[in-house]
């Protein structure tokens, strides 16, 4: 039987590429069945990169998220419900009409969209925890801004779109019902903050204590308002209420009227503001203001907290999914050299090589980001739209898209680069060795321990710097905690010294004074009044006008001096910094017509206003505000005092009208979400660095098989290669667990400097839990020991020897 | 050493390899054997069974005194440690170590201290020729020269029996006589030599030869003086 003839050396009829296209196609095919071949033989670790890879992109994205979304949901508000770019609240004045008129003549004024009555009331509910107050401000609205609410007709300049449960809302533009009706008129209603409904859990149908100036009358919740002329966010203050106008009347004995006005140029709503306030001042009337675009820079901040930690924590979990991917590319180098080596017997180029090991964790990337991106930024989106109740999410849009191809792009990369070593090794080298010949990493003897052996872990960065990461966040949660703590427990720390307020306007100030006076647990007190101060040129600050017995108070000064005495002014860190002023200097001040110098004592740490706060002698601010009044009451109480007993025998002679309030540190909301964030991440880390260390431990035993034969065959005992190899892999944690605690308490001291510069309020300083951190430095290569147990079994029960081979 | 009637079956899912089929041998103190037959009857096997590297699935089994079947993981271990010295065809050194640290690290495990163990390990090298490559690793050293610190390694616990699988397979010939000569002046100090070989020149070096063929003795033949 004859045989057809072997085609000769290079034959012309020897298959090639039909075309170019199915040359490359079948290229690639070739490249993604090597990929298979060379990363497929590792699961766990493939899992493992793709679990990281998941977790880094769903942070990353829900960060972006927040970082680009918070001030864009804002702005949604803003059209929604065609608020005003500025508004002022003119107070109740002789010249109240032409200090608005020259407001709306103001050159960059395009339309006034309408006036209301407001005057600051307080609230009192009963609700899980008790009773509970805050200040409010109240909008009085009539049957006229009742009609127009129901006929639904749209204020001039709101957008396309009605809210869920209720159009745009009367007189005022700028506000919306999202649950229930508008308050009747003659009724004792009112639509309460839809934020602060669900923070303090107030339903409809409920019935609460509006306190004001002129008396106190129980009304009933009725409906849920959502409004762009505050911060719509539950840890803003004060919130807005909308109630009949007549109650308003009868509650407040000076209402003010707030107006709006829509601009030219919205972007210069804050310069308007600023300068629209000066031309009614000009009358003698002093006119409070907001606008838009300050509003979205505030959220901005407060949300930039949270943003700044997701992405943060998004870079470490990037990194451990960088250390946990170049593991995988390493085990699956050896697992597979011999499949590499085979691969370029047959022609393939190391650059080939190369390249599948990017295109196989490239894919693994992609697949892992598609789904963590997406999800990170729906998580996001779904937390945003939770903070501003009444704003449509909206689509979810395609943003995560870029997310998850950096980060597939990034492992693809990754993973190449991490080949190219071992695509290095003489193909015959490749082809002759076999599984497990990885040399084992082994230390005998230490001073003192002739006997003792570590088994260094294979690629120990890997589980080192896995630990590092999860307990640098877990240092970072731990440190968050404690400082909050701290601040609750010690307000001292934060500027806050007083335990008791009693809010002015509901007792005449030589009463209320009689009234502190004759309680023996107040060991000293001073009053307060506050003014908005222009700097001209330069931005308005709240001032505070002290008197009493202020001067032995603890103020936390972190520049300079306290005020001395009259003509001197302390400043916040933040508007230290605004006015880029120090101590010594000297400003000038206008408050209405008036206008004064005074020289800067110093600066001073208060979280009021971000830090955008001043304080005075009483009678510095009173020469520039004559009929100045106290605003509150700030009592320090003995040592030992019972707060509440003092609150409610003070409230008790005080009568119905007297608010009492707790003083304290409540944190942000924005700080509690990024706090609850990095406890969960932290522990998310931590799993994730058990996980890398288990994996770790069974790779070193697979690679590593022919010198744990040998180290059996030469006499060690299963015991010894136990106890060995999580000395090894205790000691890589060690490591990182010394690195990962350094870097967890450089990132929380950094953090807190951030946040304290970021929000103005200055100096706060992180409380480290030095106790806990000890505890959990220590604690991580425990754990990693432990997590090796299942690895160092199985090198324990491996054969005493392998007879494979040994080359060069 | 003593074993009677020992018997080894490898298994590959449902596929049975018998590899001994129930093997007498006896070897005295003193003694230097070598063990020949082709491959696949099973000399390698019985190696390791001596060795405890390995237990037989039945047969008695009793090797310095100790009975080995009955031993768990950990007695195996220790008696690899004091009484067996393994020397392997392709050495089976840990290339992270220097060669003077493969040396002595079997006399570490037996409680030797590290000055100690570095000067019995240094003296052996010594009388092996290798002294001066103690600081290498063994990626740098020749096949021969790696074989020796491999008996070296075997040796420095007065192992009172030498195991030897193809000691010289993988080297050149004048390494393999190296070897050899070293092999006999071990027995001529007194040292029990059990020696696997393909080589019916090596296995003259022998006192006894055992040929196994398809896991049975198939003869017994003590070499001439």
């Amino acid at each position: 039987m004859s045989r057809p003839p072997l085609p000769a050396v290079g034959d012309a009829d020897a298959p090639a590429p039909r075309s170019l296209a199915a040359g490359t196609a079948g290229r690639a095919a070739a490249l993604g069945h090597l990929a298979w071949g060379l990363l497929g033989r590792s699961r766990t670790a493939l899992a493992l990169m793709g679990l990281t890879m998941a977790l880094a992109a769903l942070l990353i994205s829900a960060g972006v998220h927040i970082w680009q979304g918070a001030p864009g949901a804002y702005e949604g508000l803003h059209a929604l419900t065609g608020a005003p770019h500025a508004w002022f609240a003119v107070p109740d004045h002789p010249r109240r009409e032409q200090a608005a008129a020259a407001i709306t003549r103001h050159p960059a004024v395009a339309a006034e969209t309408g006036r209301l009555p407001a005057a600051a009331l307080a609230l009192q509910a009963a609700g899980t925890g008790g009773t509970r107050r805050l200040e409010v401000r109240a909008y009085g609205i009539d049957a006229a801004d009742l009609l127009r609410a129901a006929s639904g007709a749209a204020p001039p300049g709101s957008g396309p779109e009605g809210l869920a449960a209720g159009g745009p809302g009367p007189g005022l533009p700028g506000f919306a019902l999202v649950a229930g009706r508008w308050p009747q008129p003659g009724k004792a209603e009112m639509a309460v903050d839809a934020a602060m409904a669900r923070a303090l859990d107030l339903a409809v149908g409920q019935r609460v204590q509006l306190l004001g100036d002129a008396g106190a009358v129980e009304a009933r919740i009725v409906g849920w308002v959502v409004s762009a002329l505050h911060c719509p966010y539950p840890d803003c203050r004060p919130s807005p209420a909308v109630i009949p106008g007549r109650l308003l009347d009868q509650l407040a004995r000076r209402p003010e009227t707030v107006l709006g006005v829509r601009l030219h140029d919205p972007d210069a709503a804050p310069a308007v503001a600023f300068a629209a306030r000066r031309a009614a001042a000009e009358w003698g009337v002093l006119v409070e203001a907001g606008n838009w675009r300050d509003l979205v820079a505030h959220q901005r901040m407060s949300h930039s907290l949270t943003a700044g930690f997701l992405l943060m924590a998004g870079a470490l979990a990037l990194a451990a999914g960088a250390a946990v991917t170049g593991h995988a590319v390493a085990a699956a180098a050896i697992a597979g050299r011999r499949v590499m080596g085979l691969a370029r017997a047959v022609g393939c180029t190391p650059r080939q090589v190369m390249a599948a090991f990017g295109l196989g964790c490239g894919g693994v990337g992609l697949a892992a980001a598609g789904m963590g991106a997406p999800a990170g930024w729906l998580a996001a989106g779904r937390w945003l739209g939770g903070g501003l109740p009444g704003v449509p999410a909206g689509a979810p849009g395609a943003g995560w898209v870029p997310v998850a191809l950096a980060v597939a792009g990034g492992a693809a990369a990754w993973a190449a680069w991490s080949a190219r070593r071992p695509v290095r090794a003489s193909v015959a080298a490749a082809l002759g060795e076999g599984d497990g010949a990885v040399p084992v990493g082994l230390r005998v003897g230490l001073p003192g321990l002739p006997q003792l052996m570590v088994i260094r872990p294979v690629r120990p960065l890997v589980p080192a710097a896995a630990v590092a990461i999860g307990l640098a966040v877990a240092v970072g949660a731990a440190t968050l905690a404690s400082t909050l703590a701290a601040f609750e427990r010690e307000p001292g720390r934060v500027g806050v010294f007083h335990q008791l307020a009693i809010l002015g306007g509901a007792l005449p100030a030589a009463d209320v004074e009689r009234l502190v006076r004759s309680e023996p647990a107040v060991a000293g007190f001073h009053r307060e009044a506050w003014a908005r101060v222009d700097v001209p040129a330069a931005a308005s600050i709240m001032v505070r006008a002290l008197a009493g017995d202020w001067t032995s108070a603890p103020w936390r000064v972190l520049a300079g001096g306290f005020v001395a005495g009259p003509g001197e002014i302390a400043l916040g860190a933040g508007a230290m910094e605004r006015l880029g002023v120090a101590p010594g200097d000297v400003i000038e001040v206008a408050l209405g017509p008036r206008r004064a110098r005074w020289r800067v004592a110093g600066a001073y740490l208060d979280l009021t206003n971000s830090g955008l706060v001043g304080a005075v002698a009483w009678e510095t601010l009173a020469a520039l505000y004559p009929g100045m009044e106290p605003g509150a009451w700030l009592l320090r109480l003995a040592p030992g005092a019972d707060e509440e007993r003092v609150r409610q025998r003070l409230l008790a002679a005080g009568g119905p009208g007297l608010a009492v309030i707790r003083a304290g540190f409540e944190p942000p909301a924005a700080v509690r979400t990024a706090g609850r964030l990095v406890k969960g991440l932290a522990v998310l880390l931590g799993g994730l660095a058990v996980v890398a260390v288990v994996q770790a431990a069974t790779a070193a035993v697979r690679e590593q098989r022919r010198d744990i034969g040998i180290m059996k065959a030469v006499g060690v005992t299963p015991a010894q290669l136990v106890a060995a190899m999580l000395a090894g892999m205790g000691g890589a944690a060690a490591g990182g667990a010394a690195a990962g605690a350094a870097l967890g308490l450089v990132l929380s001291w950094a953090g807190f400097r951030a946040a304290s510069a970021v929000s103005g309020v200055g100096e706060l300083v992180p409380v480290f839990p030095w106790g806990q951190l000890v505890a959990l430095a220590a604690a991580a290569p425990l754990v990693a020991s432990l997590a090796a147990l299942p690895g160092a079994f199985a090198a324990a029960r491996a054969p005493a020897v392998t007879w494979g081979g040994e080359t060069n | 050493m003593d074993a009677r009637g020992l018997y080894k079956t490898y298994r590959d899912g449902e596929m049975r390899y018998p590899a001994l089929r129930g093997i007498d041998l006896q070897v005295e103190p003193g003694e230097f054997v070598a063990l020949m037959g082709p491959s696949g009857s099973g000399k390698s096997t019985l190696l390791h069974l001596i060795g405890g590297l390995d237990r037989p699935d039945a047969g008695y089994l009793r090797v310095a005194g100790f009975d080995l079947p009955s031993m768990d993981e950990t007695a195996l271990a220790l008696f690899r440690r004091h009484h067996v010295g393994i020397v392997f065809q392709y050495f089976n050194l840990l290339h992270h170590l220097d060669a003077v640290t493969n040396v002595m690290l079997p006399a570490l495990l037996a409680g030797a201290g590290p000055g100690s163990a570095r000067a019995r390990a240094l003296a052996l090298m010594e009388q092996l020729g290798i002294a001066p490559l103690a600081a290498k690793r063994p990626p740098q050293l020749s096949g021969g020269e790696r074989q020796r610190v491999a008996i070296a390694r075997a040796l420095i616990n007065r192992p009172q029996l030498l195991l030897a699988d193809e000691p010289t397979g993988s080297v050149d010939e004048a390494a393999a006589a190296c070897i050899l000569d070293l092999f006999r002046a071990a027995n001529a100090a007194g040292q029990t030599i059990l020696l696997v070989t393909h080589d019916p020149a090596v296995a003259a070096q022998a006192g006894r030869v055992v040929h196994l063929r398809d896991g049975k003795i198939a003869a017994r033949a003590a070499m001439p003086a």
